[in-house]
């Protein structure tokens, strides 16, 4: 059952799900700007972190496997191992229920950095549905705001 | 001869009795406003009618059927016969005429003119006993008094300023009959063309009689030549006529050229900006690519890098407490041989075999370890990766915007150039393909232009072999010629034509020097300041064509713009007509302007009109409203000049009504 051992994020069997709300913004980034749903949810959930925001999902939208984060996985333990509940114990990793518990925080965390980006980022270009796709600048803007979150305090 | 009052009834557009009283003496100015249609040439028809009972005017089709009567009043009067009738009130040579004609229409429109009425006031206010009903005496009278052959120079037709403002050989030729109608020299003229044949027949039947020598052979050896003579002839007018063409063509596109210079220079500073813009755009769009794919999947990385250095401090302390340097294979077969892995015999060394009884029970860990060196592995990777690339994006991004700053100058530059072009443009013709279009009739033109040297060359060579032949035929004639009594005839016949070609160059050069002189009087009279600086001389050349000089003498002819052309064209209009009343024995006559000011522009209107006044004793002018605005009512006004106003108001499609407007000064 378990053959990743405590790389569970690398088990094809396990699924992770993004806002049925921020769907669409998810689906741009990768038909328009070919940036992968991946990158685009680990930006996400760091920024989630860096601002302690984790938001339930209302509605789960798209599923994807979690092993197609490929590398990106190990910046998602060192936030899971930095967690003041979940972290520091590298053990539990290979438990079935942590790791359940830890994807649904990084879910949660990546809706909260979602959040974060329509209401500083995309601003009036974000309808509550979808983006304005007249605007191109996207890419720049969600760049730049991430050197911004460098700069900041963390929580 | 001045004219007082017109009285219309029932005549063309106008229904009922319509009455106008013309303005002379000092306040010599009568206006007359109407929309197109409103009946203004109508009252210049009916001037015309009443005087020489003519139904058509110069500019008419002759074979258009003119309805005089009025429609409405055919109309509203079924049954019977409706008669409209005109009744011009005027004076000249101290005695007061009025003379009356009327025209009589069927309820078809089938109008038959009936005869004239004239009566003459003397200078003390008496009337002929009867009045003059015998045709021909009035028209005798009338043509003594304003002669039918020069009323249409003092009716002024706006249409012509367009005509003559062209280049072309129908100018050529309205100018040539214009000198010869005010001349008079219709008859010379003719009569030149009528010893030149006489002259050519005469030539044919002497030569047929003289016997032993084939003059026949040679004469007709000389019309063939002829032939070939005009047939070149027409070709070079042919062609001459393309050259014009094809010469207004490059002007008018030199012209839209030279009025869009600014616009073909901004279009190129467009293009230069654009250029530059699209090397921008493709650099921010490298850039950005790079970013997508080499930047991007470390954004998060930078923003959680802190957390990078926590981890691995984490994995180490980790890696201390459980250090996993051997497999669990190597330890199991360590502590079952009893011997190391370096070939220590260990069955006497129960501490160290201890140990490795304790890393194997602690082996749980070394699972782990794999995952730990891999997780601290890219760890490390992503720590040292964030600040690198976190360096690097801030450069690029920095240099995005950068080169963003530079694109949004470059796109309001564009924005304001091309604003200017808006504000400079006066056509939406495509000013790429004029160029390209005045290139191909430059061309054009030298083409014709050679073609037509050529062909001069061909007539001069054809009119030596012709003149060769015809001394030869002349020589031989009075050689063989057994009657010589022909022979004087037909000298006679040449002597005479050359005398009346002779007069008839002599009376149009001197028609032509007056007309010149007057139409640069006139023009330096109307013209806007600014011209006078560049035109100081308009000429009309031998054959009969408009040429304008400047103040060097230098002929500037294909320099003139198309206002100025109006211009010149207006003036030589009203040359004609001042030279034609002059020219009849030095009366004046009053001056019928139709649209006078329609082509003119507006900064040439003022001058105009304080000119127009001058010219002669009675000035009628008929404007539409655009022509007279409340700027040019202003102008006007300012002359002093303005007697009598009136109105023309359509009522219905068959009926207009004259008003008479209160002149305030």
């Amino acid at each position: 059952m378990n053959d990743y051992g405590y790389d569970f994020l690398a088990n094809p069997t396990k699924s992770m799900f993004t806002d049925k709300e921020y769907e669409k913004i998810y689906l741009y980034f990768r038909d328009s700007l070919n940036i992968r749903y991946t990158e685009l949810f680990v930006l996400n959930a760091a920024i989630g972190y860096k601002n302690n925001l984790c938001i339930p999902l209302k509605k789960k939208g798209k599923e994807f496997k979690s092993s197609y984060f490929g590398k990106l996985r190990f910046s998602m333990y060192s936030m899971i191992l930095n967690h003041h509940e979940y972290g520091k114990n590298i053990e539990d990793f290979k438990d079935v229920d942590f790791q359940n518990s830890v994807i649904n925080y990084l879910q949660e965390l990546a809706n909260g950095g979602m959040k974060i980006l329509c209401d500083k980022v995309f601003l009036h270009n974000w309808d509550g549905l979808e983006l304005d796709t007249s605007y191109d600048e996207y890419l720049i803007d969600v760049l730049t705001y991430s050197i911004e979150e460098t700069e900041k305090v963390p929580f | 001869m001045r004219v007082n009052k017109i009285e219309l009834y029932n005549f063309r557009q106008f229904f009922g009795k319509q009455v106008i009283e013309f303005a002379a003496s000092e306040k010599n100015i009568t206006l007359v406003k109407g929309h197109n249609g409103a009946g203004k040439t109508g009252i210049f028809r009916a001037l015309i009618f009443g005087l020489y009972g003519e139904k058509h005017l110069s500019q008419d089709n002759k074979n258009d059927e003119i309805h005089l009567v009025n429609f409405k009043a055919i109309r509203e009067n079924q049954e019977s016969i409706t008669e409209a009738k005109v009744k011009v009130f005027f004076e000249a040579n101290s005695k007061k005429y009025c003379i009356e004609r009327t025209v009589k229409a069927n309820n078809k429109r089938m109008e038959h003119i009936g005869p004239p009425k004239l009566d003459i006031i003397d200078g003390d206010g008496n009337y002929t006993i009867s009045s003059i009903e015998d045709e021909y005496e009035i028209k005798f009278r009338i043509e003594k008094i304003i002669g039918s052959d020069i009323k249409e120079f003092f009716f002024f037709d706006g249409e012509k300023i367009e005509t003559l403002a062209k280049t072309n050989k129908e100018v050529k030729k309205e100018i040539k009959n214009a000198i010869v109608k005010l001349l008079q020299i219709e008859t010379i003229e003719s009569a030149s063309k009528l010893l030149n044949s006489l002259y050519n027949k005469e030539k044919k039947y002497i030569s047929s009689k003289v016997k032993g020598v084939d003059l026949e052979k040679i004469q007709h050896e000389i019309e063939d030549i002829g032939k070939t003579i005009e047939k070149i002839d027409r070709t070079i007018e042919e062609n001459q006529e393309e050259l014009d063409v094809c010469n207004s063509q490059i002007e008018k596109n030199e012209k839209t050229l030279q009025d869009n210079q600014k616009i073909l220079e901004l279009k190129k500073q467009i293009n230069t900006e654009k250029e530059k813009k699209a090397l921008i755009q493709k650099s921010i769009n490298d850039k950005v690519a790079y970013l997508k794919e080499e930047c991007f999947n470390y954004s998060h990385s930078f923003v959680i890098k802190e957390n990078y250095l926590q981890t691995l401090e984490y994995l180490k302390q980790i890696q201390q407490s459980q250090p996993d340097d051997l497999p669990i294979n190597i330890i199991e077969q360590i502590l079952s041989k009893k011997k190391c892995v370096c070939g220590q015999d260990l069955k006497n060394k129960e501490a160290v075999l201890e140990r490795f009884r304790i890393r194997k029970q602690q082996y749980k860990r070394s699972e782990l370890t794999p995952f730990l060196e891999q997780l601290k592995h890219e760890t490390q990777n992503y720590d040292e990766k964030a600040s690198e690339i976190l360096d690097l994006l801030r450069n690029r991004l920095k240099d995005i915007s950068e080169e963003n700053s530079e694109l949004m100058k470059r796109k309001q530059h564009i924005h304001g150039l091309n604003e200017e072009i808006k504000e400079e443009s006066k056509t939406d013709k495509d000013l790429e393909y004029i160029e390209l279009e005045l290139e191909d009739l430059r061309e054009g033109y030298e083409k014709i232009n050679e073609n037509i040297i050529r062909l001069q060359y061909q007539r001069k060579e054809k009119l030596e072999e012709q003149k060769a032949l015809e001394t030869e035929h002349e020589q031989q004639l009075k050689k063989h010629s057994q009657k010589k009594f022909y022979g004087i005839y037909l000298e006679k016949i040449k002597e005479l034509k050359a005398g009346f070609e002779k007069n008839f160059d002599s009376y149009s050069d001197k028609m032509r020097q007056a007309l010149m002189a007057k139409t640069t009087e006139i023009f330096n009279n109307i013209v806007d300041y600014t011209n006078l600086e560049t035109i100081s001389k308009i000429k009309i050349n031998e054959k009969y064509e408009l040429e304008v000089y400047n103040y060097a003498n230098e002929k500037m002819t294909q320099d003139v713009s198309q206002g100025q052309r109006q211009i010149i064209a207006l003036s030589f209009i009203t040359a004609l007509a001042a030279l034609a009343v002059v020219e009849k024995d030095n009366k004046i006559f009053p001056l019928f302007m139709d649209t006078p000011l329609a082509r003119i522009d507006g900064k040439n209107r003022p001058a105009l009109i304080k000119t127009l006044p001058k010219l002669t004793n009675q000035l009628i002018l008929l404007l539409t409203d655009t022509e007279l605005s409340d700027k040019e009512i202003l102008n006007f006004k300012e002359t002093r000049k303005i007697g009598k106003w009136y109105e023309l108001t359509k009522t219905d499609k068959d009926s207009s009504i004259i008003h008479e407007k209160e002149v305030v000064i």
